[in-house]
């Protein structure tokens, strides 16, 4: 890396913003703080805001309400042409009558660079981004990996302070996205940028980020690094777009200092440790991962302290290789998933059979109960 | 000249072979027939010929004939010269420059004059043996006596710069270099020095606003108040200007105005038996009389008598003089190039 | 077999059209060979005929020079109204534009031009009012000259430049432009760099049509010049109709020919050279 592409970290605050389009609320009071340097990436359902974001930032959105301050500057009524912030389109936008290398240069020409730091620029882009081969070719003739690349060259070549990243793995095949999405985040740390990542797909953003921002209806929902998510989801909502879930609706019977009594009917009780968030009295929903629980034999003995047990009865397994999907139903009728390692030499379960389900106490996670449905 | 739409010239210059095969086919037909062909003028002068002389001659002489039609005589004479023995017609109305054109071209057949029993009624000078006259249109000015500042009298009048930009004058050679041949006669020169003229359309210039094509364009502007004076006009288009208004005057300015003779040819391969009985019909007294009332032109005949409108517009005392238009013929395409160069632009 | 053969019943009334019309065309040019008085072949007498007199000269070179400018002004008009009709206007104020485009090819063109000199002439609609606003005494001469052709030709003209346009910049992708500012171009810069460069097939579709609608309009000079517009048509038309040179008008038809074959071979081969960099 050449020195005139050193990058000044910024840091991005949202605050408030809303944004409204023909009378309907897009983005809706969102507040957000990246760090500079920071990979977040937003996560969420299509047309729940995340595009509109981004264009807010990059300041081809007008906010209806709210503050957009990049760098510790007010960004909310600067031209976009002004803010020197980098995007790389949904489906990368490249300019078709122009060549890679114009392509490239193109924002340096906008930002009055001379041609002699130009053509430097260029060629440490080209070469970063293993494009030297293809400078004279025009966006046609690039396959989609390629053209993703020229997009990124295009979007860091002016050294925006922020890079917006719209979906740009959407349009590969599963294997480069694979090899991009680490040359990717390799790439954003090397040079220290700060980026927002837009993404439908969950490994993808935990693979890319360092926090993931998952959206819905025009809100954040939650944001926290993967573990943060996968382990403590604050809603249902969160907990479904992140993994698998399985839920009991309950309520609470009785708590002590650190440990919560929880009635889910059936006169089962379950065993949950209390934190903060946890409401002290009323309807909960109970969460457990499905590669949390473990089938036991009936017979087998299980630490009552330690362990949640409920009885259920095989009803179908499904190899999927790197896993096993097994599938109970226990005596109110109620789905269980449980995943298996496909390595697991534990004894092989006959569907049909009745086990105990047992899950540590610990990763019992409990949430507020939602109105029904979700 | 008469007007002449887009597509009735580019049909003749596209099809003229076809046009002209297919009539080779009916020549023998129309011969058997006794069927006159007659290239002439639609709307009011296919009108006026039809009930003055082609339906009273069918009553009288048992011989039918039809009407092909021409945009002007000029466009005849190319698709004249474009099918050269292949035009099926015997008869053609023209103006005589084109029929002296088409005559030293050899597209027409001799008249034989000693057989025109009404040829003595007519002035000797319209009657030979490459056409007959059959009818003589006076040029003159008219005007718009509201707009116009003055009483116009007299050609000069034309260069009087009270009449800056009011004055439409025509297009290159049209009215077949009659108004050029007129200036030159006026300045001193005549039909074969036509220098002096462009001397004197040099100092009108000033004043030609718009250069007309056609009769009607000219009526058109002129009833529209787009000019005020057309410069030389045929008679005719004084009558009809008249009907938008009263506020046109026709003039005969001194010292003469010049007379366009209209007139017949018989064309190569033609019935000229029953064609020469058609011109000595047309020629006569009483048929001569009407299309001329109905045309608003001169009757050729020196026995018919001119309709008191016609008088009006036209005095008895009005100096007429006839130009050598078989000598200005030759020399159109050159006075339209140098009309255009030297007073349109 | 039947199957086989209906693609060629259905192109055979277009083709029999354009024998028609060649054959026309041929016999044309089979006489610009003749001599005036169409009495024998005269080799390219006509046509150096043509070359060597200024006054015909002058009809050639002035008719190049009106079809440039009325282009130029059709596309500086038309450009505004074919990016407003595709990009700003609500469906609504699209169809409106559109009925207008439609009505001006609908109508008849030389009522259009009468239309014209009902708005333009002496005591046209233009000249009562700026008398009546006392901006003028005498009025303006807007018709019957060169101006009066310019505005007829362009007015004849537009919406075939504004049709062609359309094309392209209905094709015209929004996230370019907002890509361009995002990499800080102006607003005047995104115009110039990428709006106008990827309408260049439009432009030069656009540009062909009216350039050879221009050239070889007869109507508008003859209604509109006022005798004093030297168009190739209407030399065309005077010769071969008015001085019965058949041949001469006939030879001027075929540079005509010649020199709108030349234009149709240069704009399309630059729009062709244009497309082929960048697609695929
Ligand atoms: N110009 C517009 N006018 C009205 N509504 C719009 C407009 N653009 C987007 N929307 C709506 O805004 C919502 C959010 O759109 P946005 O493009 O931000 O979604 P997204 O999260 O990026 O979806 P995806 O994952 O499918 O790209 C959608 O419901 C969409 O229909
Ligand atoms: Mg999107």
């Amino acid at each position: 890396m050449t020195p005139s592409l050193s990058f000044k970290k910024r840091g991005i605050t949202l605050s408030g913003l809303s944004v409204e389009l023909q009378g309907k609320r897009i983005l809706d009071d969102v507040d957000l703080e990246i760090f500079p340097g920071e990979i977040i990436a937003l996560l969420g359902p299509s047309g729940c805001g995340k595009t509109t974001m981004l264009r807010a930032i990059a300041g081809l959105q007008r906010p209806s309400a709210g503050e957009i301050v990049v760098g510790g500057q007010a960004m909310t009524d600067v031209a976009p042409y002004r803010r020197n912030v980098g995007m790389v389109f949904q489906s990368y936008a490249l300019f078709p009558h122009m060549t890679v290398a114009e392509n490239i240069v193109f924002g340096l020409k906008m930002h009055g660079v001379a041609p002699a730091e130009r053509a430097v620029v260029l060629d440490a882009a080209l070469t970063m981004l293993e494009l030297s081969a293809l400078r004279d070719a025009y966006p046609a003739r690039l396959s989609g990996g390629q053209q993703q690349r020229v997009a990124i060259a295009r979007s860091i070549a002016t050294q925006p302070s922020v890079l917006l990243l719209d979906e740009p793995l959407s349009a590969l095949d599963k294997k480069l996205k694979d090899d991009m999405r680490s040359e990717l985040r390799t790439l954003l740390k090397k040079v220290g940028m700060t980026a927002i990542i837009v993404t439908h797909d969950q490994e993808e953003a935990l693979a890319i980020a360092d926090r993931v921002a998952v959206m819905n209806e025009g809100r954040i929902v939650q944001i926290g690094t993967g573990g943060d998510l996968y382990h403590n989801p604050n809603c249902r909502f969160v907990a479904d777009f992140v993994g698998y879930m399985n839920y009991f609706e309950g309520s609470i019977r009785s708590g002590s200092d650190q440990r919560l009594e929880l009635d889910i009917g059936d006169a089962r009780l379950l065993k949950a440790r209390s934190s903060a968030e946890t409401p002290a009295t009323g309807h909960v929903t109970v969460a457990i991962r499905p590669e949390a629980i473990t089938p036991m034999p009936k017979s087998a003995p299980v630490d009552q302290d330690e362990f949640n047990i409920v009885p259920a009865c095989l009803i179908s397994e499904e190899f999927l290789g790197i896993v096993t999907y097994l599938r109970f139903q226990d005596g109110k009728g109620r789905d269980l998933l449980v995943i298996r390692s496909g390595q697991s030499r534990a004894s092989p379960l006959r569907v049909g059979e009745h086990y105990d389900l047992a899950w540590p106490i610990d990763v019992t996670t409990l949430m507020p109960a939602e109105p029904q449905a979700a | 000249m008469r007007t002449v739409s887009r597509r009735q010239a580019l049909r003749l210059a596209a099809f003229s072979g076809a046009l002209g095969y297919l009539g080779q086919m009916g020549f023998s037909q129309a011969q058997a027939q006794k069927l006159l062909k007659i290239i002439a003028w639609g709307g009011t002068y296919g009108d006026a010929m039809r009930s003055s002389w082609m339906e009273p001659f069918a009553a009288a002489a048992g011989i039918r004939s039809e009407i092909q039609l021409q945009s002007s005589s000029m466009e005849t004479l190319a698709s004249l010269r474009a099918n050269r023995n292949r035009n099926d017609a015997d008869l053609w109305l023209s103006a005589i420059a084109p029929t002296s054109l088409a005559q030293s071209d050899g597209l027409l057949s001799p008249i034989p004059v000693d057989q025109l029993k009404n040829a003595s009624q007519l002035p000797a000078a319209v009657v030979n043996d490459t056409y007959v006259g059959i009818w003589s249109l006076p040029y003159g000015i008219i005007y718009n006596a509201k707009t116009v500042p003055f009483e116009i009298t007299k050609w000069e009048d034309l260069t009087d710069s009270r009449l800056k930009g009011m004055v439409t004058a025509p297009y290159g050679a049209n009215y077949n270099g009659m108004f050029i041949a007129l200036l030159a006669l006026l300045a001193g020169g005549d039909e074969t020095n036509v220098d002096p003229g462009f001397a004197l359309a040099k100092k009108m210039k000033p004043n030609f606003s718009i250069f007309t094509t056609s009769d009607s364009e000219q009526i058109r502007l002129l009833t529209s108040g787009e000019v005020d004076v057309v410069a030389f006009a045929p008679v005719a288009n004084y009558f009809a200007a008249r009907k938008a208004g009263s506020q046109f005057r026709f003039v005969c300015p001194k010292p003469f105005i010049p007379v366009s003779i209209s007139n017949v040819a018989i064309l190569k391969g033609a019935n000229v038996e029953a064609a020469t009985r058609f011109i000595d019909f047309a020629i006569s007294k009483e048929p001569q009389q009407k299309i001329a009332q109905m045309l608003g032109c001169l009757p050729i005949n020196t026995m018919s008598e001119v309709s008191p409108t016609m008088r009006e517009a036209v005095p008895a005392s009005t100096e007429f003089r006839f130009l050598q238009e078989g000598v200005m013929a030759s020399q159109l395409s050159g006075w339209n190039d140098r009309w255009q160069r030297e007073i349109q632009r | 077999m039947i199957a086989r053969l209906v693609p060629y019943f259905l192109v055979a009334p277009a083709l029999l059209l354009i024998a028609v019309l060649l054959t026309g065309l041929s016999s044309v040019l089979g006489w610009s060979f003749q001599s005036s008085a169409g009495d024998g072949a005269a080799g390219l007498v006509q046509y150096a005929n043509l070359a060597t007199n200024e006054s015909y000269r002058h009809f050639f070179t002035y008719s190049l020079w009106l079809a440039a400018i009325s282009t130029f002004v059709a596309l500086l008009l038309g450009f505004p109204v074919a990016y407003y009709m595709e990009i700003n206007a609500s469906p609504s104020q699209r169809k409106w534009i559109f009925a207008g485009l439609l009505a001006m090819f609908l109508s008849d063109y030389v009522l259009k031009m009468f239309g014209l000199i009902l708005i333009l002439g002496r005591s046209g609609l233009v000249n009562r009012l700026a008398m009546w606003l006392g901006v003028t005494d005498a009025p303006f001469k807007l018709m019957y000259n060169e101006f009066g052709v310019l505005v007829g030709l362009v007015s004849g003209i537009l919406p075939y430049m504004i049709l062609s346009l359309n094309g392209v910049i209905a094709r015209l992708d929004k996230r370019l432009h907002e890509a361009a500012s995002v990499l800080g171009a102006p607003p005047w810069r995104i115009f110039l760099l990428i709006t106008l460069p990827l309408c260049v097939p439009g432009i030069l579709a656009g540009t062909m049509l009216s350039f050879l609608l221009s050239l070889n309009s007869f109507v508008t000079p003859m209604l509109l010049g006022g005798g004093r517009v030297d168009m190739i048509a209407v030399l065309i038309f005077d010769q071969a109709i008015n001085l019965a040179n058949l041949p001469l008008g006939s030879a001027a038809a075929g540079v005509l020919f010649l020199i709108s074959g030349a234009v149709i071979l240069l704009l399309n081969g630059l729009g062709d050279r244009y497309q082929k960099r960048f697609q695929r």
